[in-house]
């Protein structure tokens, strides 16, 4: 493998950590979990890359796609429900990094916990939309609708979580 | 609350970050671990070579059984007066050790029709370099031949009948082959002559008795095989 391409992915690396983190985070049970499955994207995403460079035209979205993919296979293996209580949060995850000690940490906890309950789509562009601010374009062209659909299921998707927080008592103002 | 605060609480969970200590080292982990995959390959090929040294003496016997193998093999396709064709006669002799003894006349007959055939491939292909030790060698087939010529079967007959026609052959591409001939007529000679003899003590019939004097023209005119035929065919 040529320095070029350690470069591009270290790049690559550098730009989507992040985002590929939070997006399993918000998924999952535990920061160790999700660091497991953001690290497994990337080393997936490498492998790929290597055997057919040509396949990936769009390394962010692929990248999501990975993810996405990882977690799935994650409950399914594990035969875990993807419903995540408080209380599970609280148990896993006892220790937030020091990058969530920035933002209110009930916050990320009450977030964390009622987007368990809502669709996997509906998690999906809350994160996508309102957590990375992506444009609808590019949403349009993570979920492979238009812009219009997106709009209405990024609709739908806030409804439900707004519903899940509020039948759970809300956040502490 | 409102959906301007969710999306305002939502906003805030960009805060949400891995451990940098966390970032840092998975990024190094993944480029070393790609690394070692690309080191891996050529190890297991220095492995492979240092196989081959540790094993030099194993790898050197079964280098030099397999160049024997080959050899030998490849002197099959050998012609007389080639470098490798004394290998073929030593697999030929080889051979011949487990020949049994009734077989033996047939296994010889095959060796001279094995020279003629080399002696004519020599002879269409103007060969000159090795028309000489094909001509010996089928001299020297056919006298091992005569040596073990004894009784007369259809196998026989029908060696017999291939080598006259292969000497004819040989002879209108201009080859005289001498003294293999002449020792193999005076053994087929002979043999013709003692089953005359044989034939001639029984009681035959009178049908039998003109194909005798058939077998006894063809032995007069030196034509063998068909008198050989002709035996066979009054024996049985």
């Amino acid at each position: 493998m040529s320095d070029n391409f350690r470069e591009n992915f270290s790049q690559l690396y550098d730009k989507y950590i992040d985002k590929i983190y939070r997006f399993v985070y918000f998924k999952v049970s535990s920061q160790e979990i999700a660091e497991d499955l953001t690290s497994e994207a990337f080393i997936r995403y490498w492998d790929s890359v290597k055997k057919d460079p040509s396949r990936i035209d769009n390394a962010q979205a692929f990248l999501y796609q990975i993810a996405r993919n990882l977690v799935t296979d994650h409950y399914r293996d594990k035969g875990r429900s993807q419903t995540v209580s408080t209380d599970d949060i609280y148990m896993a995850d006892p220790r937030p990094s020091i990058e969530e000690k920035a933002c209110d940490i009930s916050d990320v906890e009450m977030i964390k916990a009622n987007m368990a309950n809502i669709k996997d789509d509906y998690k999906d562009v809350i994160i996508w939309r309102y957590v990375e601010e992506l444009p609808m374009s590019e949403i349009a062209e993570l979920t492979g609708k238009s812009e219009g659909a997106v709009r209405v299921l990024i609709h739908r998707a806030l409804k439900s979580l707004r519903n899940e927080i509020e039948n759970k008592g809300g956040f502490e103002v | 609350m409102t959906e301007k605060d969710l999306i305002k609480k939502l906003q805030g969970m960009k805060e949400v970050k891995p451990s940098k200590d966390w970032v840092v080292l998975t990024k190094q982990r993944i480029l070393e671990e790609q690394q070692e995959v690309k080191y891996s390959r050529f190890n297991e090929y220095i492995a492979v070579f240092k196989a081959v040294l540790y094993h030099k003496y194993a790898f050197a016997s079964l280098v030099a059984v397999a160049v024997v193998i080959g050899t030998f093999g490849f002197s099959l396709n050998s012609m007389p007066g080639d470098k490798l064709f004394t290998l073929k006669k030593i697999t030929e002799n080889s051979r011949a050790v487990f020949v049994s003894e009734e077989n033996q006349v047939r296994y010889d007959l095959n060796l001279v029709n094995k020279r003629l055939d080399d002696l004519t491939a020599i002879a269409e292909s103007n060969s000159v370099r090795n028309l000489a030790s094909a001509i010996e060698e089928t001299q020297s087939s056919a006298a091992k031949a005569a040596d073990s010529l004894r009784e007369v079967d259809e196998d026989i007959v029908a060696q017999v009948r291939e080598i006259e026609e292969k000497t004819d052959k040989i002879k209108a591409l201009g080859v005289e082959i001498g003294d293999s001939e002449k020792e193999l007529n005076t053994a087929l000679s002979k043999l013709v002559e003692n089953q005359i003899q044989s034939l001639e003590e029984k009681s035959l019939t009178e049908e039998q008795e003109d194909k005798l004097e058939e077998i006894k023209a063809d032995y007069e005119a030196e034509n063998y095989s068909s008198a050989l035929e002709k035996i066979l065919l009054l024996s049985q």
